[in-house]
């Protein structure tokens, strides 16, 4: 799983470098993921710029990653090409995300 | 949508049951959708039924096991696009494969750990298709999807329909 990261104090933005989030991946991404709440990083950015096919593998695999934030901290979504936000709209996971277009809109909103 | 024929009625791809193979499967449904005359929008959500129908093969009826075939079978009549995935894995139970699961995109952004984080598969294919229906068979199992071409609103545009699972007539 490729992952570009951007540490911004105890948050980082993480650039998804794959063009498709599905089954084949969604396990790799937990854990690519996860090892950097792991590491301590309190909020995460999570840019989908580059993706182009989410199935409902990888919309579990960030709705996964979305349970196991620490407390206090947050998942925000940017940059959602329109086929992936069509399928965001599709489960209505939309409602459950804060998506922002771009990464500084996203950064923006982080509270902490 | 456009009008123009696409140069095609039947095509037939088959597949390792290997997860890594089926994007490869995804992208040829997708590149058959723009040529029915999809909107790309609406072809991406079509291979997402592809997909999830093929995921569905090789981890239920094969459980994971790469040495087996999946075979799409996509057919384009005058009003419809027909996808067939086949399959000779352990048949599913045909009750439950065709029982409605579209309350599983139901979600309410207070309960966030009650939302379960699988099991949309089948709710993404009955929302994005017109019909959708599990055939179980002693040689093959057959998970049939069609999509009418004369929609071309997105699933998520039109009016909230009642829950029956050929519910587009």
């Amino acid at each position: 799983m490729k992952l570009a990261e951007r540490k911004i104090g105890a948050n980082i933005v993480l650039e998804v470098l794959e063009s498709r989030l599905g089954a084949d991946k969604a396990v790799a991404f937990k854990e690519a993921v996860g090892s950097y709440l792991n590491d301590g990083v309190v909020s995460v950015v999570l840019d989908l710029s580059k993706v182009n096919f989410i199935d409902s593998s990888g919309l579990g695999a960030i709705l996964s990653i979305f349970k196991r934030m620490p407390k206090g901290s947050e998942l925000i979504l940017c940059g959602a090409t329109d086929p992936v936000t069509s399928m965001f709209k599709l489960t209505r996971l939309d409602r459950v995300f804060t998506m922002k277009k771009t990464v500084d809109e996203a950064v923006s909103a982080l509270s902490l | 949508m456009s009008g123009a024929e696409a140069p095609w009625s039947r095509l037939n791809f088959e597949i390792e049951s290997r997860l890594d193979a089926v994007p490869l499967l995804g992208q040829v449904a997708y590149l058959l959708c723009i040529a029915a005359g999809f909107a790309p929008v609406e072809g991406s959500q079509l291979e997402v039924c592809v997909v999830e129908a093929v995921n569905n093969s090789i981890l239920h009826a094969y459980q994971g096991d790469p040495a087996h075939r999946v075979e799409l079978e996509a057919q384009l009549l005058s009003g419809e696009l027909i996808f067939d995935v086949w399959d000779s894995g352990t048949s599913a139970d045909p009750a439950q494969m065709n029982a409605d699961h579209r309350g599983a995109l139901e979600v309410h952004s207070g309960q966030v750990k009650d939302i379960p984080h699988t099991g949309r598969g089948l709710a993404i294919i009955q929302e994005v298709m017109d019909s959708s229906e599990y055939t179980p068979g002693t040689e093959r199992n057959r998970f049939r999807m069609i999509k009418r071409r004369d929609l071309c609103q997105l699933p998520n545009e039109r009016p909230k329909r009642t829950r029956q699972l050929d519910h587009k007539k």
